[in-house]
């Protein structure tokens, strides 16, 4: 039996298998502790050695050695130890294929270029799997081309990467040899139709395709299927105005388009993508509101669906049987959206469209009967606003869970009495959460009580600079004007403070005051409305019909 | 022979020094090995593991129980973000134990090959020797002093990269 207090241990790290202590070094990202294990002993040399992975980074390795990026005699040790290290993994006896092979690094004259060239094509006939390139050339050099010919070995790869600079010639080509190719990702790099037509026709395994800020792209087309393309994403350079996107891909699950204005829409087909998941559009792409509603019918599977829609559009019909989450930056009104999806759970709003990078979409803890709609508030809203917003309510009818959130400081200004004439009543709700500067809540509070009436209100802000006196008045101000909306005199208040994060309650009920622990740390201020909710059966017998109403006011502090 | 069939079956673990752990067949399939032993219909009712102790075992039992509970990543599904918020804080507090149960643990890991487990471990114990000197890492480690590479060569590797060692 193994005696537990045994103190000293054996070196069982060092016996491990190889694959487990390359994980090790794996993790190591900075070269200074890569070097520095190398060291450890005969074993730890031996490995580092041979370790197939190469993750080169200019700026990180300058920084690590001078703790600042600008020094010239530490890009000449940069290129020194990439040289090194490659060099020594080629004189391995037992020598391995190369995994992966990043650089991110800035040429400054020939004998850079020189010593990247060499490792590149010594690296690229070990069965190179992944290779990132990231590269910037001082102006004063010639444009970079990676030197993979013709008879490199790049059959092999399952990803590439190329960042800011010139394809190499021999990826132009009618059939590149890119046959195990699944993520090719291209950023900053100069394309045109014929490049774009024989890459992608030269990776039949493609997977993931990643076009960002590239130049020269007018059309972006992808000739023939692309029989296993899951993810795409093509993010247009400021200066181009993507005239066309084209792409084939039956088993396509999520695209992701972001174009410039042009002249006129960009024109998108993704006709045969008949499994799109999610799809994110950015930019100018249909002329008219049936334009959007025709194409968007392409999928029947659609679940989510973000949408910026720049300009043009004044109206818009979204229609799917399928759709769960939508998000909307748009300047059309609320009135003019027509949501007719049965099965949408989060309807998400902003009123400005200045998302370059959309939301993700992520699992929301919502019981999947509580629709739910989120405004994102950056241009200001006034009375018109909440009035488009009740009437958007209720024709939608579906929602039953509204969010509000201000944090952008979109101006709010809203005329009660413009509100009152209406003479509606207010929408009928679950819940309600805000989130806005504290200055504002009860502006809006007024706005949002007379547009619907929720069974719950939670309110986060910033509580911090208030006085206990005026945080008392507030909170019972709040209460009264809850308590408005209810009958009069079956309706009780009670008061939680909890933490935001964990929703522990550390403070209930009676006092209106509690003592804060800590002002710093965010708080939730919790209103309980309450019908006889203690002796149940005896209220039930005294007053019918009662219902328990919830308010909950989260308190940043 | 008492027969557990009860709603999801089990299977017994036993460790080195004879300690005997029940568990869930769902908890016991996040190790590979013994998934593959599950289905070439070579694992008896108890799986004896002699190579690892008890408190090593149990650890890697709570290891697999919270991971096997969570759901599992998948490329085209919506993200949990809470659920991987809470494992994540849960790997960060598994893994706050002293450098030879780490280093029993990986053992065991690799030998169970439950690869989550060893990534966790590789990763802190990157995390552990991160920015140290070397000598410092022998420590940490515990490396084998019979294996140290001779005086010539050591001064030859430091000055190579002799940036790294400043």
């Amino acid at each position: 039996m193994k005696n537990k207090n045994v103190m000293i241990k054996e070196d069982r790290i060092s016996e491990l298998p190889e694959l487990v202590i390359e994980n090790i070094l794996l993790r190591l990202v900075s070269s200074k502790d890569r070097v520095r294990v190398s060291v450890l002993s005969k074993r730890w040399c031996a490995l580092t050695a041979s370790f197939p992975f190469f993750d080169f980074n200019c700026d990180e390795f300058v920084k690590g050695v001078y703790g600042t990026i600008y020094n010239h005699d530490a890009r000449y040790l940069f290129y020194k130890y990439v040289e090194h290290s490659v060099s020594r993994f080629c004189c391995q006896q037992n020598l391995k294929n190369v995994h992966t092979f990043k650089l991110c690094s800035l040429f400054k004259d020939d004998v850079e270029v020189g010593i990247i060239n060499k490792c590149l094509e010594l690296i690229l006939e070990k069965g190179l799997k992944v290779l990132d390139i990231d590269i910037t050339v001082y102006p004063h050099l010639q444009e970079y081309r990676l030197p993979i010919r013709p008879s490199s070995r790049v059959s092999s790869l399952t990803s590439l990467t190329l960042s800011q600079h010139v394809l190499p010639s021999s990826l132009m080509v009618d059939d590149a040899n890119l046959h195990s190719l699944k993520v090719l990702w291209l950023n900053k790099v100069t394309l045109d139709p014929v490049v774009t037509k024989n890459l992608t026709s030269s990776c039949p395994l493609l997977e993931k395709l990643i076009v960002e800020y590239c130049y020269g792209v007018k059309k972006f087309s992808v000739y023939g299927r692309l029989q296993n393309l899951k993810k795409f994403r093509f993010i247009d350079n400021k200066f181009n105005g993507v005239e066309r996107i084209d792409i084939e891909a039956p088993y396509l699950y999520e695209c992701h388009l972001s174009v410039r204005p042009c002249e006129g829409a960009t024109s998108v087909k993704l006709g045969s993508c008949k499994q799109l998941r999610t799809l994110y559009l950015d930019g100018s792409f249909f002329p008219t509101s049936i334009g959007f509603s025709e194409f968007f019918n392409n999928f029947p599977f659609i679940e989510n669906l973000s949408l910026s829609l720049h300009g043009q559009c004044n109206s818009l019909v979204v229609s799917s049987p399928s759709l769960r989450k939508f998000v909307l930056y748009d300047e059309c009104d609320l009135e003019e959206i027509d949501i007719n999806t049965p099965n949408l759970i989060l309807f998400s709003y902003a009123n400005e469209c200045n998302f370059r990078n959309p939301c993700k979409f992520k699992k929301i803890d919502l019981g999947e009967l509580n629709a739910r709609m989120e405004c994102h508030i950056i241009n200001g809203v006034d009375s018109l606003w909440f009035k488009k917003l009740r009437q958007f309510l209720e024709s939608a009818n579906r929602f039953k869970v509204l969010k509000l959130d201000n944090s952008f400081l979109g101006k709010i200004s809203v005329d009660f009495n413009q509100l009152k004439v209406t003479g509606l009543l207010p929408y009928e709700l679950e819940h309600v959460e805000l989130k806005l500067f504290q200055e504002k809540v009860l502006t809006v509070l007024d706005g949002i009580l007379w547009c619907c009436r929720p069974r719950s209100l939670s309110l986060t802000s910033n509580f911090s600079f208030m006085s206990d006196k005026k945080r008392s008045h507030f909170l019972k101000f709040i209460s009264a004007k809850l308590l408005q909306q209810e009958d009069k005199g079956q309706t009780n208040i009670q008061i939680e403070w909890s933490f935001p994060s964990n929703a522990e309650t550390y403070f209930s009920w009676n006092s209106m005051m509690p003592e804060l622990p800590d002002h710093n740390k965010l708080q939730t201020l919790t209103f309980i409305k309450e019908e006889g909710p203690f002796q149940e059966e005896e209220k039930n017998e005294t007053v019918k019909g009662l219902q328990m109403l919830r308010l909950r006011i989260c308190v940043i502090l | 022979m008492s027969t557990s069939s009860s709603s999801s079956k089990k299977i017994v673990l036993k460790s080195a020094d004879n300690e005997t752990f029940e568990i869930d067949e769902i908890v016991a399939l996040e190790s590979q090995a013994i998934k593959n032993m599950i289905e070439d219909e070579c694992a008896d009712n108890v799986i004896p593991l002699g190579n690892i102790d008890s408190k090593t075992l149990s650890k890697i039992i709570e290891y697999c129980k919270k991971h096997a509970e969570s759901p599992k990543k998948d490329d085209n599904a919506d993200i949990d973000e809470k659920a991987v918020e809470d494992l994540k804080s849960f790997d960060a507090e598994f893994a706050k134990v002293d450098m030879p149960l780490i280093q029993d643990i990986l053992m065991a890991a690799n030998f169970l090959n439950i690869d989550n487990l060893i990534g966790l471990m590789c990763r802190t114990i990157a995390d552990r020797i991160k920015g140290k000197t070397p000598e410092e890492i022998r420590k940490i480690l515990n490396i084998n002093k019979n294996d140290l590479l001779s005086p010539e060569q050591e001064a030859k590797a430091r000055e190579e990269n002799s940036w790294a060692f400043d």
